[in-house]
């Protein structure tokens, strides 16, 4: 962030779109934490002090990007950045402000998109999301192209005044790669309210719409057409015409390279919506065939066979792509998927190895176990799942657990004890659904588990609904002071900012007493009794009761433990004592990777490699054969 | 494309294509995959090359399993390799290295691999079966060209600190010569590591022999 114009710096797409919006002179940053875009906004926060930029992490994304909103009506150079999931969140806000426009400042929206779902738990395309709402979409392919395209982005926006969202996908998001670094252009602005801009649709939201659509069309004419963002690579008539976006785009160009075909040519475009029609057009005069090659919806598939209507039908080519079959409708695309659909399309052979190679490689991995994902060691998520596992035993099975989005989602995995988990708040609303259903004749107790940050970003609404509406709905705070999942950011329970400064916290607590909760429990998780008591004594009572499980993220306690050289307390296996096979509860049952089973002597052994220290297992043997050393 | 990177020692033939030079790195989260990757790609930036590195990290501190991708190319390529066109694997963990061996070794490829396992927690807990070490052995060996193995974690104690295994890899990495950055490099970009300093350069230093001692 700090380098000098001219230097070669390596880094994720994430640091390239970071340096990018502050070489264009953000002034205004604010932010979910959320995989994989978390790194832009963490970035940002590093030279925020040192500079006229002002960053936040903001309970949602929604907020975020109205915030941004309001920096942009100021005058000021101001962008959000999420997940696509933050995108689903603010999207009646982003149609809205799309519509009433957003002043005279830039307003830039970056969205990081997760095929395959590597750190989500959907997949999905901002692309149409942010063709549907009216805005631009611009969407780099390279390192140099995501830093760069930033400062474009803002221009476009303040010359049109007009949203632009940048797209990113995650192995441009997560992937280093080195770009060369310019100068940042601060403008040291003045925030300046214009009163004479009311920002709103009435009294006729229709007109609205019609004047952006007529902005739109002027960007696509004026700026898009004849853009130097989009690019043709390729004879002047191929025979196969491949269409792509993102990173998408080096994997084609690699592909066709691999296969060395002269005849293919390679459109990127960049400029994703309102698309570049005229310039589509004429592309597709020249060749008979085009595949379309992008990552996750047929965006441009669609968009481009819905163009090709305007074409005669003689001059219509054949489209190849997501909605033919040639390349999956799901998942991410690589190199390999590329090479599949053009020796397809071109009856072609290839392989990287021959047919003998592959068959012993076939059966290579099958000794090979699965790594399934797990709390740390020392992680408090364990003994709250442990507690809320074990008294749901003690109420003869009956507790129907809702989930959440986070860490503690790994309670999926843990005995099947999370049984749900959708959006971020979701399982609360669930929750508060099913605790209504006991006129139908349910009537198993409900227990929702949300963590810290996701208290603050979505859950409230749905918390303040299990009161009004009188459900019987337990919740469960998982409370380990930090956004543990995407890196540790800060949140409002943490008091700190995201410059690292010292604010006033919203306690949960106080947050559960003022929208009603009678009877609110806090509990350390590591006092495993209390915390089995706690929750079955919920589970017996007919009240929508609150339980907060505090306890600070194992991560956090060895990091200190580590800068105040502090040894981790160790803790062994009396061999004597322990019953074996027969009883496997610290190892099996409580599931810590560090109490490992030793197959010779049929015992619990404790590996000090693994172990965190927690001490937990002292109290989940039921056996008294695990003590501190 | 062109085919200037992979030097023709050590009987290695051909392999598809010598530019971009593939290098996939396997592990567990926690091994320090990413910062060697970062090492890696760091030299060969130093040494003029464009490199990218592709990482599968979303749920690396909870004991997922951990691939990086360096491609070291004068062009600017994709964060992916493709299937089958690894010119070295470089294998932090036995069953990682097989499981990751399996999509992107091919018979040219060479393979250095730590034999010190971390287990999986089903395994751990004695759910799972973890497979003997000499199996996962014998079976690296069918998918590459040469198999270099050694117990990267013994000589990173040997060094003064368990957790620099990564570094002893690096060094292993440096010692089969096979990249078009060299061994020099490398330990510069070693010896700008700040913490545990010394013993990241013995550590570099014991897998170099490690592997020179084999050759």
């Amino acid at each position: 962030m700090t380098g000098k114009a001219g230097d070669v710096f390596i880094g994720l797409g994430n640091d390239a779109i970071a340096r990018g919006a502050f070489e264009a002179g953000v002034h205004f940053a604010a932010a979910y934490p959320g995989t994989p875009s978390s790194e832009i906004l963490g970035n940002l926060a590093t030279v925020a002090k040192d500079s006229d930029l002002y960053v936040e992490w903001s309970v949602n994304e929604k907020v975020a990007f109205e915030a941004a909103t309001a920096a942009a009506w100021a005058g000021l150079r101001a962008m959000a950045s999420m997940k696509l999931n933050g995108l689903f969140v603010l999207l009646d806000s982003l149609i809205n402000i799309a519509y009433t426009g957003h002043g005279s400042g830039g307003l830039v929206l970056v969205v990081a998109d997760d095929p395959f779902a590597h750190s989500s738990t959907t997949e999905g395309d901002a692309r149409p999301l942010g063709y549907y709402s009216d805005i631009v979409v611009l969407e780099p392919s390279t390192h140099q192209e995501a830093k760069d395209i930033m400062s474009y982005a803002f221009d476009l926006s303040e010359k049109f005044g007009i949203i632009v969202m940048v797209r990113e996908t995650t192995r441009l998001a997560h992937s280093r790669a080195p770009f060369k670094l310019g100068k940042p252009i601060r403008q040291n602005r003045t925030a300046k309210f214009d009163y004479n801009l009311p920002l709103h649709n009435l009294p006729r939201p229709h007109l609205r719409h019609g004047t952006l659509h007529a902005k739109l069309e002027k960007i696509r004419k004026d700026e898009f057409e004849k853009s130097p963002w989009n690019r043709y690579d390729g004879p002047s008539k191929p025979s196969l015409l491949i269409i792509t976006s993102g990173v998408a785009w080096k994997y084609a160009r690699e592909a066709v390279d691999i296969l060395q075909l002269q005849d293919v040519g390679i459109l990127r475009i960049a400029t994703l919506a309102p698309l570049p029609k005229s310039m589509i057009l004429k592309r597709l005069k020249t060749t008979t065939g085009v595949l379309f090659f992008e990552e996750v919806d047929p965006y441009l598939e669609e968009q481009v066979r819905s163009l090709a209507s305007e074409l005669s039908s003689k001059t219509i080519p054949r489209f190849f792509g997501k909605l033919s079959g040639h390349i999956p409708s799901y998942g991410e695309i690589d190199i390999n998927l590329a090479i599949k659909a053009i020796t397809s399309l071109r009856n072609l052979k290839y392989s990287p190895v021959q047919e003998e190679y592959l068959s012993i490689v076939k059966d290579a991995p099958d000794i090979v176990p699965r790594r399934i994902l797990t709390f740390c060691p020392g992680c408090p998520h364990r003994p709250a799942y442990y507690s809320i596992y074990r008294a749901i035993k003690r109420n003869k099975g009956k507790g129907i657990v809702t989930g959440d989005i986070g860490c503690y989602s790994l309670g999926v995995f843990y005995h099947g004890v999370m049984r749900n988990q959708h959006s971020m708040g979701a399982g609360v609303g669930i929750a508060s659904g099913l605790g209504k259903l006991d006129q139908f004749g349910l009537d198993d107790p409900v227990i929702s588990v949300i963590g810290d940050s996701t208290f603050y970003h979505a859950c409230l609404p749905a918390l303040v609904n299990i009161i009004y509406n009188q459900s019987k709905a337990i919740v469960c705070v998982l409370d380990n002071n930090a956004t543990a999942m995407t890196g540790f950011q800060p949140h409002p329970g943490t008091g700190f900012t995201a410059t690292g400064d010292v604010t006033s916290k919203v306690p949960i607590e106080r947050v559960l007493q003022g929208i009603g909760y009678q009877s609110i429990s806090v509990v350390d998780p590591f006092n495993i009794k209390e915390s089995i008591d706690t929750v079955f004594k919920a589970l017996r009572s007919a009240d929508s009761e609150a339980i907060i499980f505090r306890r600070e993220c194992a991560l956090i306690t060895n990091r200190q433990r580590r800068q105040q050289q502090e040894p981790i307390p160790l803790f062994t296996v009396d061999i004597d004592k322990c019953f074996g096979e027969q009883c496997k509860i610290c190892s099996v049952e409580f599931n810590c990777p560090a109490c490992v089973w030793d197959n010779e002597s049929n015992k619990a052994r404790i590996d000090i490699t693994l172990c965190n220290g927690c001490g937990v297992c002292v109290d989940v043997c039921p056996h008294n054969a695990i003590h501190a050393l | 494309m062109s085919s200037q990177c992979y030097p023709r020692s050590l009987g290695v033939s051909k392999i598809i294509y010598d530019d971009p030079f593939n290098i996939v790195i396997a592990g567990v989260g926690g091994q320090g995959n990413v910062l060697s990757s970062r090492l890696i790609a760091d030299a060969a930036i130093t040494k003029g090359f464009i490199a990218a590195i592709g990482e599968t990290y979303g749920a690396a501190q909870r004991g997922g399993s951990v691939m990086s991708h360096i491609r070291i190319s004068k062009h600017d390529v994709g964060p992916l390799i493709p299937l089958h066109s690894a010119h070295l694997l470089l294998g932090f963990e036995p069953i990682e290295a097989l499981r990751v061996g399996a999509r992107y070794l091919n018979p040219s490829s060479v393979a250095i691999v730590n034999m010190h396992p971390v287990y999986p927690v089903e395994v751990l807990t004695g759910q799972l079966k973890y497979p003997s070490i000499d199996e996962v052995e014998r079976r690296l060996k069918t998918l590459c060209s040469r198999l270099f193995t050694l117990d990267a974690v013994e000589l990173a104690e040997q060094a003064g600190n368990p957790l620099v295994m990564n570094t002893v890899m690096v060094g292993a990495l440096a010692g089969v010569d096979l990249m078009p950055i060299k061994t020099l490099m490398l330990e510069k970009e070693i010896a700008k590591i700040r913490r545990l300093k010394e013993v990241n350069q013995k550590a570099f230093n014991l897998g170099v022999n490690a592997i020179k001692t084999n050759l």
